[in-house]
């Protein structure tokens, strides 16, 4: 079993304000570097006052870009001090990413198809 | 170029597709002047929706841009006193006034990296003393879209003259409103330069209304915060609008529209409304539990 090291969002981005795709960001580059060094993740959501999806498609769902499988997402990932509105969100989040990775070229496909002319 | 009398007038500005044409209609009126003072006459304008001062923001911000200075005039004192209130004529040499109701969340131009300073924005005056009171649940889907939606159009829209707030409730009719427009680029615009797909405005909101659709570059999913606004003005019974370059959406009770607006707005405004009289539960599920 990897050893776990806890990551603060709050420490990360440095205030309780979690909005931003760069704030996110910064929380995927941590969660990865710790990946990368052989330990697992327990990452805590003490403190927030404001998230909401743009911030957590970048830090979480952006992992499931296939870099890492599911089944590695799980065993190494965890989410602590977390509400149960935010873990509805995240969970969102996680369900989004995967559709999206999985149907990405048919979203483009179906819409370069559609296209119609432009007003200029 | 230098004009002795160059003008430019107003009328009612309501939240609605004919007070986002008419502020379309000024903005291509006040394109014509560069160097000049524009006197904008406001006799005719009965009535202005307070949160409509966002994209009013961006009109004159593109105005003095072009190195214009925007005189107002005519402006009957109903009106005055909303755009004094919500501290949109502080810049136009007009007295503040206090906002005795408590309705008014104030005129504010930001930054695109000012996510923070507006975060704190909505943290302060969402909870004003005489803002109706909310459910939390409700209070919070309604500042995390509202967030969602700035967080948008600092990533997307290319503003370089900043991203406009503003805010107001109306108590009789139990809603409050709340507008945020940028000055950039246009999502038809932004779809062609990113992805090189040519469309009309009205199919390009379409566009960016489609689940997993975004401009963005990289791994990172986008396409969930509309849909969760979405799924929100739906529970609420609330309203929703996109006015981006000519393309105009409205989605409420009452329906979905989708059009063209005959003249071309400067940019993208998103207008969310809800109805605060609402006591339905807001806890977000996941899907599985939908």
């Amino acid at each position: 079993m990897a050893e776990r090291v806890t990551l603060k969002i709050f420490d990360i981005v440095g205030g309780p304000v979690w909005v931003s795709t760069d704030d996110g960001q910064k929380i995927f580059d941590k969660i990865t570097a710790a990946f990368k060094a052989g330990r697992s993740v327990n990452l805590s959501f003490a403190n927030q006052q404001n998230l909401i999806t743009a911030f957590l498609n970048a830090a979480i769902g952006q992992l499931y870009g296939g870099q890492y499988d599911e089944a590695f997402l799980k065993e190494r990932l965890a989410f602590s001090d977390i509400s149960e509105d935010d873990r509805a969100m995240l969970e969102r989040a996680i369900e989004n990413a995967k559709r999206y990775f999985a149907n990405r070229p048919a979203y483009d496909h179906a819409w370069k198809e559609v296209v119609d002319e432009d007003e200029e | 170029m230098s004009n002795n009398s160059a003008k430019a007038s107003l009328g009612e500005i309501r939240s609605n597709q004919q007070g986002f044409t008419r502020l379309a209609v000024l903005a291509e009126a006040l394109n014509t002047y560069l160097l000049d003072t524009v006197d904008v006459d406001l006799s005719a304008c009965t009535w202005f929706d307070a949160n409509m001062s966002a994209p009013l923001g961006v009109v004159f911000a593109h105005a003095v841009d072009n190195l214009n200075s925007i005189k107002l005039g005519g402006l009957r004192p109903g009106v005055e006193t909303i755009l004094a209130k919500n501290r949109f004529l502080a810049g136009f040499g007009f007295p503040e006034r206090e906002d005795t109701h408590g309705t008014t969340i104030p005129y504010r131009r930001f930054t695109p990296t000012d996510d923070r300073y507006f975060a704190a924005y909505l943290n302060q005056f969402l909870r004003g003393k005489d803002l109706p009171i909310m459910s939390t649940g409700l209070s919070e889907r309604f500042k995390n879209s509202i967030l969602e939606i700035f967080v948008n159009a600092a990533m997307h829209s290319e503003s370089k003259l900043g991203i406009f707030a503003c805010g107001q409730y109306f108590p009789q009719q139990h809603r409050l409103d709340f507008c945020v427009a940028d000055a950039g680029v246009g999502i038809r615009r932004k779809i062609y330069k990113e992805l090189g797909m040519k469309m009309n405005s009205d199919k390009a909101i379409e566009w960016a209304l489609q689940e997993g659709n975004t401009t963005r570059k990289g791994n990172v999913p986008g396409g969930l915060g509309l849909k969760l606004i979405r799924e929100f003005i739906t529970m609420n019974k609330g309203r929703i609008q996109i006015v981006s370059d000519r393309g105009y959406w409205e989605f409420s009770p009452q329906g979905e529209t989708l059009t063209r607006i005959d003249t071309s707005f400067p940019g993208t405004v998103i207008n969310i409304e809800i109805n605060t009289a609402d006591t339905s539960s807001y806890r977000l599920r996941s899907e599985s539990e939908n």
